[in-house]
């Protein structure tokens, strides 16, 4: 019966023939790659490859061209921001996205009441797992005590904290993260690579743009790279480096500046 | 620490201290969130005691209704971020709807001021829908169009809204049930009618600003992409607040020509909106009391300065621009800033 069921399982999120164009420029074409449960993704590629929009496509933040967008075997599709993270894909953006005048609480709470489907049984068991788990998140990443602070007074690197912790605290069907390392000391790198391994340990299903090689090699189960808004290798991260194409797309660019 | 800090409401945060006195009525109310709703209705309650003069008794009365009319228009612009400049319309719309169902109508006059503010709810919704998607600069412009179409409409559509006379004569607020037989039709009269809206429309609004959904709509001024990328359905709580504060705007456009006994196009002038919009942004966007308060202020000082229109409209351009240059976040957003520095020491101190 187990080997059925795991042969018959679609995968967690299946993206083909995604295409995108701003004003007649294509920013994706026919961009496709296939994110199984409880693994780690990583898209990769040099700055203005189509990572972003390709993030902000499949959560419908930008509507997309064309393409098929299946999440557990069901269309996605042009659905409306809210709808598609109720249904379970929840993203983190590239430029830290936080609400300055409410509190570090009030942040938790709200990821979790908006995206925690309603009705479910054990309410009040449920809930007070929850503020444990939300509670632990801000012990982990040395925020408890500006618990009741407002976020915009803290640091560059405290709000990409409060930004994951946001997501990771509601367990959502896949995570999906703008390149969470971008512009944060080492230290801070450390306590994101740790939060996304363990998350990843307790079974958190992720899609991670990234462009830290080392955090890529040594979190990633599986590579996509994007070029120009076109897919120009997938494979595991230690046989995509050595790909000389790949390897033409980061180095041709390195001039761009792009972090790691 | 910067010294711009923008900080949500402080007293937010003592949940622990505050839980102590709580009855189910004081629950209901909206327990710990209650704040200065008690002493304010106090002070609303005491004014007819103290003032004897009819003519201040007036002021009073425009105090409250600009009270009313400045929180409606902070729940949008200071907690959702939307600039709405229809609200002078909706005055004008409630205004309108319950004059001509008074005076066409045999409809219980009570029951024609609620359909005042029930018919700039239902416009609300209707302009809301197509709008509350849209930027918040071509929310605002819409939003401005819309008043000026009204003003055009009140003059033109004779048969109903009188043309540029207006309707006039209207007949002072009644109620009588059974025994019971109250007439608003002195200032004095007036002023407890008002009141009474007042500090309910306050209550209200407090508590909505209050309840989780007053965190959502904070959420969504602050950062409505996020908002949505939570799964808030932001355009459904920004159409629902739009309508929401057009109903109590309305009400109180309503209440507001029936003390006048008239209305004519010159309601949607942009006296109100001007009025409305210092109200909120010296008195600082966001934060509750300091506008309603602010809106006193806004009520009586041209009274005890004796202004003329033209330099009411001067001096207040003047303080609006000083309010925008020296106290961005009004005197509430300064008043918060230095309440959250001084917990922020606090927490510090406590730590070491
Ligand atoms: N909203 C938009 N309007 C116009 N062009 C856009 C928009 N968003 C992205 N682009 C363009 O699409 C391309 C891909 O951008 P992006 O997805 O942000 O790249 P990446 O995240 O890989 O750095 C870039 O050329 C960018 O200029
Ligand atoms: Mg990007």
């Amino acid at each position: 019966m187990t080997a059925t069921l795991g042969a018959a399982a679609p995968p967690a999120l299946q993206v083909t023939g995604l295409g995108k164009s701003f004003m007649g420029v294509a920013a994706l074409s026919d961009v496709e790659f296939t994110l199984s449960t409880g693994t780690v993704l990583g898209l990769i590629g040099p700055n203005g490859s189509g990572k972003s929009t390709a993030l902000d496509c499949v959560t419908g933040f930008v509507r997309p061209d064309s393409g098929q967008i299946l999440l557990d075997g069901e269309s996605i599709f042009g659905k409306a921001p809210h709808l598609i993270a109720r249904a379970g894909l929840v993203r983190t953006f590239q430029t830290v996205k936080l609400y300055d005048q409410l509190t570090l609480d009030e942040h938790m709470s709200l990821s979790l009441r908006g995206l925690y489907k309603a009705g479910r049984s054990g309410a009040s068991r449920r809930r007070s797992a929850e503020r444990k788990r939300a509670t632990s998140w801000l012990v982990e990443f040395g925020l408890e005590q500006l618990r009741s602070a407002p976020a915009g007074i803290l640091s560059y690197g405290q709000k990409k904290l409060l930004a994951l912790a946001a997501v990771l605290v509601t367990q959502p069907r896949i995570a999906l993260l703008d390149e969470p390392l971008a512009g944060v000391n080492p230290r801070i790198i450390d306590l994101i690579r740790d939060a996304i391994l363990q998350a990843n340990t307790e079974g958190q299903t992720f899609l991670i743009i990234e462009h830290n090689v080392e955090f890529i090699t040594s979190c990633c189960s599986e590579v996509v790279v994007l070029d120009a808004g076109k897919k120009l290798a997938a494979g595991p991260p230690s046989v995509i480096w050595d790909d000389p194409a790949v390897y033409e797309a980061f180095l041709g660019r390195k001039g761009d500046g792009h972090a790691g | 620490m910067t010294a711009a800090l923008h900080v949500h409401e402080p007293e937010e945060t003592n949940d622990v201290m505050s839980r102590k006195s709580s009855s189910p009525l004081h629950k209901w109310l909206g327990g710990r969130h209650l704040g200065p709703l008690l002493p304010t209705a106090a002070a609303i309650a005491l004014v007819p005691a103290v003032v004897t003069n009819d003519y201040f008794i007036d002021v009073a009365n425009l105090a409250l209704t600009f009270m009313v009319l400045g929180t409606a228009f902070n729940l949008l612009y200071g907690y959702v971020g939307m600039l709405s400049f229809a609200q002078v319309a909706f005055v004008g719309i409630g205004g309108y709807a319950s004059s001509w169902l008074v005076t066409h109508t045999d409809l219980w006059q009570p029951v024609a001021f609620l359909a005042g503010g029930g018919v700039a709810a239902l416009v609300a919704a209707v302009v809301g829908a197509v709008t509350v998607r849209l930027s918040e600069g071509a929310f605002a412009i819409i939003t401005l169009s819309f008043t000026l179409l009204c003003a055009v409409v009140a003059a033109e559509w004779t048969g109903v809204t009188g043309g540029r006379q207006g309707i006039f004569g209207l007949p002072a607020p009644s109620l009588s049930l059974g025994p019971v037989d109250l007439v608003a039709d002195t200032p004095r009269s007036y002023y407890y009618l008002l009141a009474g809206f007042t500090v309910l429309a306050l209550w209200a609004m407090q508590r909505l600003v209050r309840s989780s959904a007053g965190t959502v709509m904070i959420a969504i001024r602050d950062n409505e992409p996020l908002a949505k990328a939570q799964g808030y359905a932001t355009n459904n709580y920004k159409l629902a607040v739009f309508s929401f504060c057009a109903f109590v705007t309305g009400l109180t456009g309503a209440l507001h020509v029936f003390r006048l006994t008239t209305i004519d196009p010159s309601i949607f002038d942009f006296y109100l909106m001007q009025v409305m919009l210092i109200i909120v942004i010296l008195g600082g966007a966001g934060t509750f009391w300091p506008v309603a308060y602010s809106a006193v202020l806004f009520a009586v000082l041209p009274e005890m300065l004796r202004m003329a229109d033209e330099a009411r409209l001067i001096v207040y351009g003047a303080l609006l621009v000083l309010g925008l240059l020296f106290l961005p976040q009004g005197v509430g957003g300064f008043l918060r800033a230095r309440a959250m520095n001084r917990q922020l020491r606090d927490m510090r101190g406590g730590r070491s």
